[in-house]
């Protein structure tokens, strides 16, 4: 059996007394999609920063493959990275101001040592593939919508062809429609090219809808962990349950609040 | 709000007009002419000398002319040097945490407490009256104001999820540094040297004013506004020659770095808008 | 049933166009209605322009806007304050900015309170400490004497709220009161809102991007987009019966969950 792309075993994260990580344990197959679903405080974004080794990792130990990576160089890290790629929250810190899109996108290949042109055709292949025009290469981030700049952050982060991509929060700041589209877009690539995607998000539903498996995450601690369906149609835990009833369905809402009604008339 | 109308190349080639206006003028007048005349002593505004002569029969606008190179030039060369210090400082104190950002944070509050004019005079003793020695110490020693605000926004600008996808992407240090950070501090550090100038301006004029650093008899400005003292009430074109030239340039000064930061830098730069 | 607010022809300009365009809207005392659209909308700029708040450089530029009968457009800011602090209430989007971080939070509401109705400081702390009660804070004297610091953003919240509702206001405006705030947090100041404007018979004005919330405790709903209103009508009919595309698109687009099953893994 293949070890998994990534591994968390028992790590913590402390910082001055306070863990935000609390021995949490997961791992990611390859090309599956994983949530991690949790509130503010959660811990969530934690994990993905022990991940990345953008954390300081004060107990257990991170594997990426059959590699130890928990504590490594900053020269050592640029080598795992090469696997390993980060989406951000907000899509208008995600990109440089002050250069083009294609410069973006490029700049982790020419970074490895790709020659500009190979980069940039290369760049403009990435951005048809997220569902952007190529002919927007060379634009700013300044013209472009909340959505448009997360599909350019996705390319970048595919650049390397990674893998593994990991998401913090990367559809909370888009609006309602836009939300679903990038959702389908990480399926979609994930069919595509097999990488594999390990997504935080506060949306139970938006998760339960593209995800295989799903951790649900408190205060630092792993709650409960297993398939997306098992997790979201027959959670065990007493706060998965609550964060499933606090997704409110308009339909079911709707006929929740209006059958009452409807047997008085 | 004449700031506004003008804009900074608004500003700029009025200015530079204005000054070749003047420039033409004086060579034709022959005002250029800074020698002695003992019988010229004193006189005021004149056909032949424009502001006036001094005790020695120079005309005074041909010495605040005279005088521009030295004034302007220390002014210029240390600020220079001062950027320079302060900026590969503020780097690097800002990209090395712990032993090294908190050495270099430890002698800005030693450069900063530093008495400047002590240091001036130690300077001049060492290597005499010099334009040299006023640009090392003003140099040396304004360096951490630059230093100061450099650290503080590439500490911030390092956070900024750009910068850590080029890190995670695989980009050098030193690249992250001139393509991802320099572009955010470039609006402070383009309005910090116009100032900065100006101050260093006002540094050297009253360094030379006390006599610390320009030759006796230069013409540096602050070393006119010295000698015209005695003669306040006989020849007050003596002081108001110097005066006049040093405090517009500093209002120019001013000015521009205002409307060039607003300009060059600009949010276009530095930030996405939501 | 006459209305308590109308808004006719309500038009709202910045620099370059009209953002929000002739808006036509009724409310009448006692009922919660939702403005629900995305970003761009126009849904805080029509609610803000209600108690004259709208950002500089937007104004409204045609149309009215009837509170209780009287036109309000136009009124100065002074005529506008002492509606804005006892009829008017207004309950932000972000509990962290919202609060004045160096005060009490109890003091805050005492202000409120003495400034438009004049009763005595100690008859203003009993009323601040029943309404920290009443929009369920536990340990109310203790929440009246804290910095908003110290407390959740959840509690923030009703601080907020209670905060909004010290005089009684007739109209209370909510804009994405609960956007900032965790899934599970949300659903129960959604609950404290509506008890609330149920208890001093007012009409609620909640804007949210949130099918799910709206038709939690709407009793109508206005779909805005690019500053207009698509849709309109009792919230049961809006979400049950879309007729407008976009409505049904959001609706599309609104977070489902599949059914939960039991333990023998039936829904």
């Amino acid at each position: 059996m293949t070890a998994p792309l990534i591994r968390l075993e028992e790590v913590s994260v402390e910082y001055k007394g306070f863990k935000a990580l609390d021995r949490a344990s997961l791992q990611v197959e390859p090309g599956q999609i994983v949530g991690i679903v949790g509130e503010s405080g959660s811990g969530k974004t934690t994990a993905l920063n022990a991940m990345m080794g953008l954390a300081p990792i004060s107990e257990g130990e991170v594997f990426f493959g059959e590699e130890r990576i928990t504590h490594l160089r900053t020269s050592q890290r640029r080598r795992v990275w090469r696997d390993m790629q980060m989406i951000f929250q907000d899509p208008s810190t995600s990109l440089s101001p002050s250069r083009s899109l294609a410069a973006s996108v490029a700049e982790p290949l020419i970074a490895h040592g790709e020659n500009a042109v190979a980069a940039r055709s290369r760049a403009a292949a990435l951005l048809e593939l997220v569902g952007l025009d190529a002919a927007m290469a060379d634009r700013s981030p300044h013209a472009l919508s909340g959505g448009q700049r997360q599909r350019v952050a996705i390319a970048r982060a595919l650049a390397l062809s990674p893998r593994l991509i990991v998401a913090d929060e990367p559809m909370s700041a888009l609006d309602v429609s836009v939300k679903a589209q990038i959702a389908a877009l990480f399926s979609d690539l994930r069919s595509r090219l097999g990488t594999a995607f390990l997504i935080v998000s506060h949306d139970l539903a938006l998760m339960s809808a593209i995800a295989d498996r799903i951790i649900v995450m408190k205060r630092g601690r792993i709650v409960e962990q297993g398939p997306a369906s098992a997790v979201v149609e027959a959670p065990t835990q007493a706060y998965t349950q609550r964060l499933r009833a606090a997704c409110l369905d308009p339909q079911e809402v709707i006929r929740a609040r209006f059958s009452d009604t409807e047997h008085a008339a | 709000m004449i700031r506004r109308a003008l804009g900074p190349v608004g500003i700029a080639s009025a200015v530079s007009f204005a000054i070749a206006v003047v420039a033409v003028a004086i060579v034709l007048s022959g005002n250029l002419n800074a020698d002695l005349n003992l019988d010229d002593r004193l006189t005021g505004p004149s056909g032949r000398a424009w502001f006036g002569s001094d005790q020695l029969g120079r005309p005074v606008l041909a010495r605040v002319i005279a005088g521009a190179p030295w004034s302007l030039g220390v002014a210029l060369a240390a600020n220079a040097i001062s950027l320079c210090i302060g900026v590969v400082l503020g780097l690097l104190a800002a990209e090395f945490a712990g032993a090294p950002r908190r050495i270099i944070l430890q002698v800005v509050n030693l450069t900063l407490s530093f008495p400047g004019l002590v240091a001036a005079m130690a300077a001049v003793a060492v290597l005499g009256q010099s334009a040299m020695a006023v640009i090392l110490v003003l140099g040396l020693l304004a360096w951490p104001l630059f230093a100061r605000v450099v650290y503080a926004e590439a500490l911030s600008a390092r956070e900024r999820p750009y910068l850590i996808a080029a890190r995670i992407g695989g980009v050098g240090r030193v690249t992250q540094v001139y393509r991802h950070i320099l572009p955010v501090l470039l609006p402070s550090l383009i309005a910090m040297t116009a100032f900065h100038f100006a101050d260093m301006l006002i540094a050297a004029s009253a360094l030379s004013f006390l006599g610390v650093g320009a030759p006796l008899g230069s013409p540096a400005w602050g070393a006119m506004l010295a000698e015209s003292r005695p003669y306040l009430f006989q020849a007050p074109w003596m002081l108001i020659g110097p005066a006049f030239a040093l405090a517009t340039t500093v209002l120019l000064l001013n000015l521009c770095g205002d409307a060039l930061a607003r300009r060059l830098g600009g949010r276009r730069r530095t930030e996405l808008r939501r | 049933m006459t209305a308590l607010l109308a808004l006719r022809g309500l038009t709202i300009e910045a620099g370059d166009g009209p953002l929000v365009h002739t808006i036509d809207l009724e409310l009448a005392a006692g009922r919660i209605l939702g403005l629900v659209g995305e970003s761009g909308s126009g849904k805080s700029l029509t609610v803000m322009s209600i108690p004259g708040l709208l950002p500089s450089g937007c104004r409204v530029s045609a149309g009215e806007i009837v509170f209780d009968g009287r036109d309000i457009v136009d009124l100065s800011e002074d005529q506008m304050r002492p509606l804005r602090g006892r009829d008017i209430g207004v309950v932000f989007q972000d509990p962290f900015t919202s609060l004045n971080p160096v005060r009490r939070v109890g003091s805050l509401l005492e202000e409120a309170l003495r400034r438009h109705t004049g009763v005595s400081a100690r008859v203003a702390r009993d009323r601040v400490i029943e309404a920290l009660d009443q929009v369920g804070l536990p340990d109310p004297v203790g929440k009246a004497r804290a910095y908003p610091h110290q407390m959740s953003g959840g509690q923030r919240q009703r601080a907020l709220i209670a905060l909004a509702l010290v005089n009684n206001p007739r109209l209370l405006i909510a804009d994405e009161p609960t956007t900032a705030l965790d899934a599970t947090v949300q659903v129960e100041i959604l609950d404290v809102l509506r008890r609330s404007a149920e208890r001093v018979n007012g009409a609620v004005v909640f804007v949210t991007h949130d099918l799910g919330a709206a038709a939690y405790i709407c009793d109508e709903i206005a779909v805005m987009r690019g500053g207009r209103i698509v849709e309109h009508g009792l919230v049961q009919n809006i979400i049950a019966r879309p007729t407008h595309p976009y409505t049904k698109e959001l609706l599309a687009c609104s977070p489902r969950l599949p059914p939960r099953k039991d333990n023998r893994g039936q829904p």
